[in-house]
C-alpha cells in the first residue's frame, strides 16, 4: 500500500494499456536516405520556410549543410529558380521542429531572412540575419542580431516585417542567465527580446529591446503585427510554479511593450520542455486578435484557440477543437485575403499522428466564434514537417512539406 | 605438439573474432568514433521492435531526454550523481534525438563515466513520432519523460524533472 501511495504522488496515472499494439502496421523499414539527397536540394531540407510577395511569388528558403538558400516559383511551385546561397561562409543552421530559419517580404519585394546559429556550448547561440535586394540580386552580409556579444543562449527566432520594411526579430535571450551565474543563481527561464531594424529608411543596425522575463525556454513564439504595425507577441511563458501557460503583449512603440496579459488558463504544470509554441494572428480591421496553442493539463489537453478584442486584457470563450487522443500539434492561424465575391476567412491547421500516418487537419471560421468541421487536408505515413498557410493571389494553400519529396502546395 | 606462441596467436585471434562477432551482433553504432567505443558499447538505435522488451516488467527506471531539453540534462545531472553512488541501479536512457547528424553529440553525453553500465537508447532515424506513439500513444513528446515500471509490467508515466527526493524514492521502490 505504501508503494502504491508513494507512485500516486510521484507520476502523473497517465497509465495505459499497451497490450496488443501491432507493430507491423506501423511500417517498421528504416527509411534509407534518398541517394538523390545532393547539398542544397530543397525537397531533402528538414524544415522550409516561405512567404508570397505582392505579385504572387512565392520565396521559400531552407537549410543544407550549413549553408542557407532561398528560391522562388512562379507558378505556385511547379516550378523552382535555381537555390541562391545566402551566407557565403558556412555557418550552424538550427533546423528542427520549431527552431526553423524565417523569411518575410517588404512592399518593394526586398526579402528578409533570420535564422539561428547554435555555438560551441551547449543551449547557446546566435540571431541571424541578411536580406535579398532583388534589384541588385544580392544579399547583405550576415549580421548578429543580438548586440550582447555573450556566449549564451538567444533562440526560437521569430521575424515580421511590415510592407514599409520594419523588420522585427524576437527571441529567447538568456543574457540574463549571464547575470544570474555569476551571482551563483541557476535561472530556468529565458527573457522575451525585439529588435528593430529598417534597412528601406536607412535604419541598418538592429536595436536590442528587453520584454518580457519568465518564458519558457524551449517553445516558438508567435508574432505578428497590429493595425499600427506595430508586433503582437504571444509564447508559453512559465507562471507560479511551473505552470506552463501563455503570456502576450502588445507594443506601444517600436521598442516598448505594454504589460504582459496571460491569456490561457489551462494550469498545465510541468517542469520541463512541451516544444510546443503557440500560434497568432491579428484581424486586418478592428483589434481582434486570433490565438491558438498546445497545452496538456490533466483536465484541459490537446488544442486550444480564444481570441482577444483588447490587447488580451479579456478572452474569448475558449474552443478546445482538437483533443489528445492523436497527438494534435503545432496549430497555425491564418487570414484568407477577401475578394470582391468572399469575405476573409480565418484558417487553422494543425497536424496529427494516429499511429500510422501523419495528418494535416484545418477548420474555418469567419470571426472565430463558429468553426467547421475538421477536414483532412494531406496525409503521409513518414516525414511530414509542421503545416503553414500561405496567403498567395490565387487563394490560400498549405505548404505540404515531406522530406525527400518536392515542396507541396495543397489549396485549401 | 601446439607451441605456445601458437596457443598465444590462437587465443589474440579468438578475442578479435569474439569482440568482432560482439560488435557485430549488438547494432553498436556504425559510427562510433574509435576513442569512444568503450563508453558507447551499450549505445544502440531504438526501433519499435525494441520497445516492448524495454517497457516489460522491472522494477526498472526509463527516461526519455533530448537534446534540446535543458531540463532533461539537470535530470541526467542527478541520474549521473546517483549512480555514481549506486552503479548497478536498474535505468535506461532513451534520447528522443531521431536526427542522425546528432549522434556524436548524443553520444558524448553517454560517454559519462556513470552511464557506462547503462542501456542507453537513441531513436532511430525520422522515427520520433512512431517511438513516441509506440512507447505511450498518450504522452505528447513533452520531456523529461520517465517511466517507473513495477515488478508487475504496471507503468507509471511522469512528465517533467524528477527531483532528486523523487528519483531517491524511486530508487527506494528498486532497490
Amino acid at each position: 500500500m505504501t508503494r502504491f501511495i508513494l507512485l500516486v504522488a510521484l507520476f502523473s496515472t497517465s497509465l495505459f494499456a499497451q497490450q496488443g499494439i501491432d507493430h507491423s502496421k506501423h511500417g517498421m523499414t528504416k527509411k534509407a536516405p534518398s541517394s538523390s539527397c545532393t547539398a542544397g536540394k530543397m525537397a531533402c531540407a528538414k524544415t522550409v520556410s516561405s512567404v508570397v510577395d505582392k505579385q504572387g511569388r512565392i520565396w521559400s528558403t531552407w537549410s543544407s549543410e550549413q549553408q542557407l538558400y532561398l528560391n522562388y516559383s512562379d507558378d505556385l511551385g511547379r516550378n523552382y529558380s535555381a537555390p541562391m546561397l545566402v551566407n557565403q561562409i558556412a555557418e550552424g543552421i538550427s533546423t528542427r521542429g520549431e527552431n526553423r530559419p524565417k523569411i518575410g517580404v517588404d512592399e518593394l519585394g526586398n526579402i528578409y531572412l533570420s535564422w539561428v546559429t547554435p555555438l560551441n556550448k551547449r543551449f547557446t547561440a546566435n540571431v541571424r540575419f541578411s536580406y535579398f535586394d532583388p534589384n541588385t540580386k544580392q544579399f547583405s552580409v550576415p549580421v548578429t542580431v543580438n548586440n550582447d556579444n555573450l556566449l549564451t543562449g538567444h533562440s526560437f527566432n521569430e521575424m515580421v516585417v511590415s510592407q514599409a520594411g520594419d523588420v522585427y526579430i524576437a527571441w529567447l535571450d538568456g543574457r540574463a542567465k549571464v547575470a544570474a551565474a555569476k551571482k551563483g543563481i541557476r535561472l530556468r527561464h529565458s527573457e522575451l527580446y525585439l529588435a528593430h531594424a529598417n534597412f528601406v529608411q536607412g535604419k541598418k543596425v538592429f536595436d536590442n529591446n528587453y520584454l518580457a522575463q519568465g518564458t519558457c525556454v524551449c517553445c516558438r513564439l508567435a508574432m505578428d503585427l497590429d493595425k499600427q504595425d506595430l508586433p503582437m507577441l504571444m509564447w508559453r511563458h512559465i507562471f507560479g510554479d511551473n505552470i506552463r501557460d501563455h503570456g502576450f503583449l502588445t507594443m506601444r512603440n517600436k521598442q516598448q511593450a505594454n504589460p504582459m496579459q496571460r491569456v490561457s488558463f489551462e494550469n498545465w504544470q510541468v517542469n520541463g520542455c512541451p516544444h510546443q509554441g503557440p500560434s497568432i494572428v491579428g484581424a486586418d480591421n478592428g483589434s481582434r486578435v486570433h490565438m491558438s496553442w498546445f497545452n496538456n493539463a490533466t483536465d484541459a489537453s490537446g488544442l486550444f484557440y480564444a481570441y482577444s478584442d483588447d490587447g488580451g486584457s479579456t478572452m474569448s470563450k475558449v474552443t478546445n477543437f482538437a483533443t489528445k487522443d492523436n497527438s494534435p500539434e503545432h496549430p497555425f492561424l491564418s487570414l484568407s485575403q477577401a475578394t470582391k465575391n468572399t469575405k476573409q476567412k480565418l484558417q487553422l491547421v494543425w497536424r496529427e499522428f494516429d499511429g500510422q500516418r501523419f495528418i494535416i487537419k484545418a477548420i474555418f471560421s469567419e470571426l472565430g466564434d463558429d468553426w467547421s468541421e475538421p477536414k483532412v487536408i494531406a496525409t503521409a505515413k513518414q516525414g511530414v514537417d509542421y503545416p503553414y498557410i500561405l496567403q498567395h493571389p490565387s487563394g490560400s494553400y498549405l505548404q505540404w512539406h515531406v522530406s525527400g519529396q518536392p515542396l507541396g502546395l495543397i489549396k485549401l | 605438439m601446439i607451441s605456445f606462441n601458437n596457443v598465444i596467436v590462437g587465443a589474440v585471434i579468438s578475442v578479435v573474432l569474439f569482440v568482432a562477432m560482439l560488435f557485430s551482433s549488438c547494432r553498436a553504432f556504425a559510427q562510433v568514433r574509435e576513442n569512444s567505443i568503450i563508453t558507447t558499447e551499450l549505445v544502440q538505435h531504438l526501433a519499435l521492435d525494441d520497445v516492448e522488451s524495454i517497457m516489460e516488467k522491472g522494477p526498472k527506471l526509463v527516461i526519455m531526454w533530448s537534446l534540446d531539453c535543458p531540463a532533461c540534462f539537470e535530470e541526467l545531472e542527478t541520474i549521473s550523481l546517483l549512480l555514481a553512488r549506486q552503479p548497478n541501479l536498474p535505468i535506461v536512457l532513451i534520447s528522443t534525438d531521431d536526427d542522425p547528424s546528432r549522434t556524436e553529440e548524443i553520444n558524448q553525453v553517454y560517454a559519462d563515466r556513470a552511464f557506462r553500465k547503462l542501456p542507453r537508447w537513441i531513436y532511430s532515424p525520422n522515427q520520433a513520432q512512431l517511438l513516441r506513439y509506440t512507447i505511450d500513444p498518450t504522452w505528447q513528446g513533452e520531456l523529461p519523460r520517465s517511466y517507473y515500471i513495477d515488478e508487475n509490467g504496471k507503468r507509471h508515466g511522469h512528465s517533467g524533472l524528477l527531483t532528486e527526493q523523487q528519483l531517491m524514492t524511486i530508487v527506494g521502490l528498486m532497490n
